[in-house]
């Protein structure tokens, strides 16, 4: 494929260490701001000690979401393509083997050694100098150019191969981080011990997500060191399949299991409070057990009729345990409170409950609601995480530090030898770079210069 | 309790030693400073002494971890790392130079450790979260990339010192630019290298305990920042004084990152709450 000039500039650009410099210090920058200023969620605490003109300002620059804005999204984009056009360029450019056909230009900016040798040829001062090349570098090449004979010599392939490694590695792990952001997800779930669930919760837009498998949490525990303090947490689950299949796994902190393509978490661990409720309609009782949040439809009443247990409490008011109860109808909402101790509480105060319609248990007539007891239940926290860019990214950042490792230990030498012939001379220049630095002649193209050498400059 | 006696000699040896170097400097006499050198290379045999003992004590009373999990003992295996580096460099380049900004930066670093009310030196066996395998390693790799770039930084500063003041008498004593130059790349890289070790082994081990191996806490996120600049560092030629200059700027910079990285986030809120 042929480039044109523009393209083979613009391809100099993305490769040259001023874009890469460029690339870095702009991404820290904007990393920077990511960590100062609030993100997301977390927005909602500078309302208020920032004015709206500037809350806009920072809002139209998507700085309130650093790592999913444009301007961020582009810094990576032109990242990625610079390592393209890096890893492009080092692969067009093979090693060139001794006596091979192509010699890279003459770097014009790079400082030159030069020297005459008197009563030489260019051409016999070529094929000694070629020689020693040939012997001291891995690959060497020869040219006749306008310039004059060019003799180029490179040793350190490793080096070549270790900076291939470390782009190609940048470039994996973006990709299996793309990969994981676009088709992974991330889920969380709270499963109290002996319930089962296949419903997990997002964090973003749809914010629910049904699994192609049922999780039941059959036991949690606290695994304790022997002066209490807590030393991990573990979960027995059941992953039941549609198909039948059941199987037993244990998590724990720092040990996350696998089922459907899916990673669970040990994530955290609490306590859910459940009430034991009678509701009497005449002589037929009807027994609950209750969490906050949970939903009744009683026996007898009409569609749209609804219990709503909205709190659960163990000390309500100083009156000891109670629930709170919402009634939804069509056209009422009612609410009221079911205290444990409602008899000792019409003892002491007698006439409260004709008083307070929101202490009185039976306001939802016919219905008359009793608490019997609260309890309190383990819940295993759990994340879910389900990535298929994961594997490329351990990958990637396992290329990358076998490149970084081989790095230091395979010193990348290029050198280039211009000789042609001036007033019964042989005038040479050499120039020497190691990685992309000038460095000093090799030792023993210097011994042959000073041996034979004329005027140095 | 005995590491922590021998870990409190530990900074009078290193300060000790800086003091004989400095004389043997001063009076010119060079078996002074082979004596100071052997002092500070004795007392990091006793530093590692130290860090075994607590390691080995952890055991013994039921807790069970290598000494890298709370403030004191990252500050004391932070201080290893640095004091190896600068027993690696003389050793390899023959130079005494580090000595004077290494050793006692050491001894304060490990006073400050030891006498300091507000760090506790105690033994806690670890947090659910913290019993992960790869963790020692993630933090012993960060530490040793701290210390290259805190090499680095002290490179950098005489770099940029010895640029402008190349006749001041004290500083001839010092190597030259490019001498200085090529110092700061190879801990530079050094460092590199460990600490992108470490950032890799983080994730690992952020993908076991979190469930992600990248959250942009803070912690992770300064970390890339530090990264990034040592990375741009990298990046750079120095065969142009403009080159020379703005690494040794670029790694000042990038090392003011790694501090931040280190003790700064702490003041923002962040999943590493342990140190």
């Amino acid at each position: 494929m042929k480039i044109t000039k523009a393209g083979q500039r613009l391809v100099s650009i993305a490769t040259s260490p001023t874009a890469a410099v460029a690339l870095f210090i702009l991404l820290a920058l904007a990393i920077v701001a990511g960590s100062i200023i609030p993100q997301g969620e977390m927005t909602e605490s500078l309302v208020g000690s920032l004015s709206p003109r500037v809350m806009d300002a920072l809002d139209t620059f998507q700085l309130f979401d650093v790592y999913h804005s444009f301007w961020f999204i582009l810094l990576v984009t032109l990242l990625v393509l610079a390592v393209i056009a890096c890893i492009a360029t080092r692969i067009g450019h093979p090693p060139i083997l001794p006596g091979g056909r192509r010699c890279p230009p003459v770097p014009q900016d790079s400082p030159a050694l030069s020297t005459t040798i008197p009563g030489r040829s260019a051409c016999r001062t070529a094929d000694e100098l070629a020689e020693i090349v040939e012997v001291h570098y891995h690959t060497a090449s020869r040219g006749d150019t306008a310039q004059g004979t060019i003799i180029f010599g490179r040793r350190g392939p490793l080096r070549l191969i270790s900076l291939l490694i470390i782009h190609a590695s940048v470039l994996i792990v973006i990709v299996g981080m793309a990969m994981g952001f676009l088709l992974g997800f991330s889920a969380y779930v709270e499963i109290p011990e002996g319930d089962s669930t296949d419903t997990v919760y997002l964090r973003e837009d749809p914010w629910k997500k049904t699994l192609p498998f049922t999780v039941t949490c059959r036991e949690f525990s606290v695994i304790q060191y022997p002066n209490g303090t807590p030393r991990t947490y573990l979960s027995r689950l059941v992953f039941s399949g549609k198909d039948g299949d059941a199987r037993e796994k244990t998590v724990a902190v720092n040990h996350p299991v696998s089922y459907g393509k899916i990673r669970f978490y040990q994530s955290n661990h609490g306590t859910i409070p459940e009430a034991r409720i009678t509701v009497t309609e005449g002589e037929h009782a009807h027994v609950f057990t209750v969490r906050e949040g949970s939903m009744l439809q009683l026996p007898g009443t009409e569609p749209g009729q609804e219990v709503h247990i909205l709190a659960i409490e163990s000390n309500l008011m100083n009156l000891g345990p109670a629930i709170d109860v919402g009634i939804e109808m069509p056209d009422e909402q009612m609410r009221f409170y079911v205290f444990q101790d409602i008899e000792k509480i019409k003892e002491s105060l007698p006439s409260v409950i004709t008083e307070t319609p929101r202490l009185n248990p039976g306001r939802f007539e016919p219905f008359l609601f009793q608490l019997h007891g609260i309890e309190k239940r383990f819940y295993t926290g759990l994340k879910l995480d389900y990535d298929p860019g994961l594997f490329l990214v351990l990958a990637g950042g396992l290329f990358f530090l076998i490149g970084v490792a081989m790095a230091p230990f395979s010193a990348f030498e290029r050198i280039w030898i211009v000789l042609r012939d001036a007033d019964s001379a042989c005038r040479i220049s050499v120039i020497s770079l190691r990685g992309g630095n000038p460095a000093p002649v090799a030792p023993i193209v210097e011994r042959y210069l000073t041996q034979r050498e004329g005027t140095r400059t | 309790m005995m590491h922590i006696l021998i870990l409190g000699i530990v900074p009078v040896m290193y300060l000790g030693a800086f003091l004989i170097i400095v004389t043997g400097m001063t009076v010119k006499k060079d078996f002074l400073t082979k004596i100071g050198t052997k002092a500070a290379a004795v007392g990091f045999l006793l530093h590692t002494a130290g860090l075994v003992m607590r390691w080995v004590e952890s055991y013994q009373i039921g807790a069970g971890h290598a000494p890298t999990t709370n403030l004191y003992e990252s500050l004391v295996v932070f201080i290893w790392c640095l004091v190896l580096y600068d027993l690696l460099f003389g050793y390899i380049r023959g130079g005494k130079l580090l000595h004077f900004i290494i050793l006692p930066a050491a001894a304060l670093g490990l006073f400050f450790a030891s006498l300091s009310g507000s760090i506790d030196r105690g033994i806690q066996p670890l947090l659910p979260e913290l019993q992960n395998n790869w963790l020692p390693l993630h933090v012993i790799c960060c530490l040793l990339g701290y210390a290259g770039f805190a090499t680095a930084a002290a490179f950098a500063c005489l770099f940029l010192v010895k640029k402008r003041e190349d006749d001041f008498s004290i500083l001839s004593a010092l190597p030259g630019t490019n001498e200085l130059i090529s110092l700061i790349t190879r801990s530079m890289a050094a460092g590199y290298i460990f600490f992108s070790a470490g950032i890799a082994v983080g994730a690992v081990a952020a993908h076991f305990s979190w469930g992600a191996y990248w959250n942009w806490d803070p912690k992770q996120t300064w970390a890339l920042v530090t990264w990034l600049i040592y990375s741009a560092a990298l990046h750079l030629y120095t065969d142009t004084r403009r080159g020379r200059t703005a690494l040794a700027y670029l790694t000042i910079a990038g090392f003011a990152a790694a501090v931040f990285t280190y003790v700064g986030v702490e003041s923002l809120p962040s999943l590493h709450h342990y140190f």
